[in-house]
């Protein structure tokens, strides 16, 4: 992905592979500093700036709750298979909170991409300043390919 | 043609390497390794075990039906990819624990009835290190373990 990366925006992907199962991935867009790195130039130590909580519901229900940490990735990816299939159409809520409080609520209408390709289906995304206390934000449903 | 003195050549090769083998893969603890004996972590991972789980982190059982797969060497510590497959119905929270990182937890996974397994994220692991994985089931609390080789440290500190 050459693509140049908004943080605070989530891209995902729902994958049916042939045996029926849906893999759903998303990948959150943030820089999940640890706190122990310095900036090259002024070397200065960077704060830690991680996610803590994320969450995934359709249609209200709560699917997963992940804690996330120092120890995770930078743009860190999340993925799990659905238990049952979900269907086009169903609303899909993707929210988190990190370390400075600062909540975030994706919501988008699921899209099924049965393509074999590492495409996330959404590429409407919003870019928030970083560190506003609350923010929701509603992502435009995708493109019809 | 095999010569008397090729043949003793290859003989104190063989006795000399012997020895040494068996200096180096020295046999693993049977408590960390069999199904269904207790597993053993590292006390800074069992505190945050214990802040996790409890008192049930006293008592982890090795397990099969669980797998913790990771790259035996990672090339960039930065990016790890970590993957949990295994039995599904036994599960309502995982836990991945990385020795080396800079705090115990990579991931707490609370999973309700709408997901499945395989569950998959991205960790960080400065230097090579042992992963734990944790998981809440009707039979109490189970564990295995992976053990990740970086070659190229991530850019911590």
């Amino acid at each position: 992905m050459n693509r140049k990366l908004p943080i605070n925006s989530v891209r995902y992907r729902i994958r049916t592979d042939k045996n029926g199962v849906q893999d759903f991935a998303a990948l959150l867009l943030h820089p999940m500093e640890d706190g122990r790195r310095k900036d090259r130039k002024t070397g200065k130590p960077i704060p830690a700036n991680y996610i803590e909580t994320f969450s995934v519901s359709v249609d209200g229900v709560k699917y997963i709750e992940v804690s996330l940490g120092q120890n995770v990735s930078k743009n860190p990816l999340v993925s799990f298979a659905m238990a049952h299939p979900v269907t086009a159409g169903q609303k899909l809520e993707i929210s988190w909170v990190d370390n400075h409080g600062m909540k975030m609520l994706h919501t988008s209408v699921i899209a099924l991409n049965d393509d074999a390709t590492f495409d996330f289906v959404d590429k409407q995304y919003y870019t928030a300043p970083p560190h506003k206390p609350y923010c929701k934000l509603k992502l435009r449903p995708p493109a019809v390919r | 043609m095999y010569s008397y003195s090729d043949k003793r050549r290859t003989l104190i090769k063989a006795g000399l390497t012997v020895p040494l083998l068996s200096h180096i893969a020295l046999p693993a603890p049977a408590a960390q390794t069999a199904e269904g004996s207790r597993l053993l972590l590292p006390p800074r991972l069992l505190a945050e075990a214990r802040r996790l789980y409890g008192d049930e982190a006293d008592n982890i059982l090795v397990t099969d039906r669980l797998e913790l797969h990771a790259p035996v060497i990672a090339e960039n510590g930065a990016v790890v990819p970590v993957r949990v497959s295994g039995a599904r119905e036994l599960v309502s929270s995982l836990a991945v624990l990385i020795e080396q990182g800079p705090s115990p937890l990579g991931g707490f996974f609370t999973l309700y009835d709408g997901v499945d397994i395989p569950v998959r994220l991205r960790v960080r692991v400065p230097k090579t290190s042992d992963l734990y994985l944790l998981a809440q089931t009707s039979q109490g609390l189970l564990g295995t373990k992976a053990n990740v080789k970086v070659t190229i440290g991530c850019g911590g500190g």
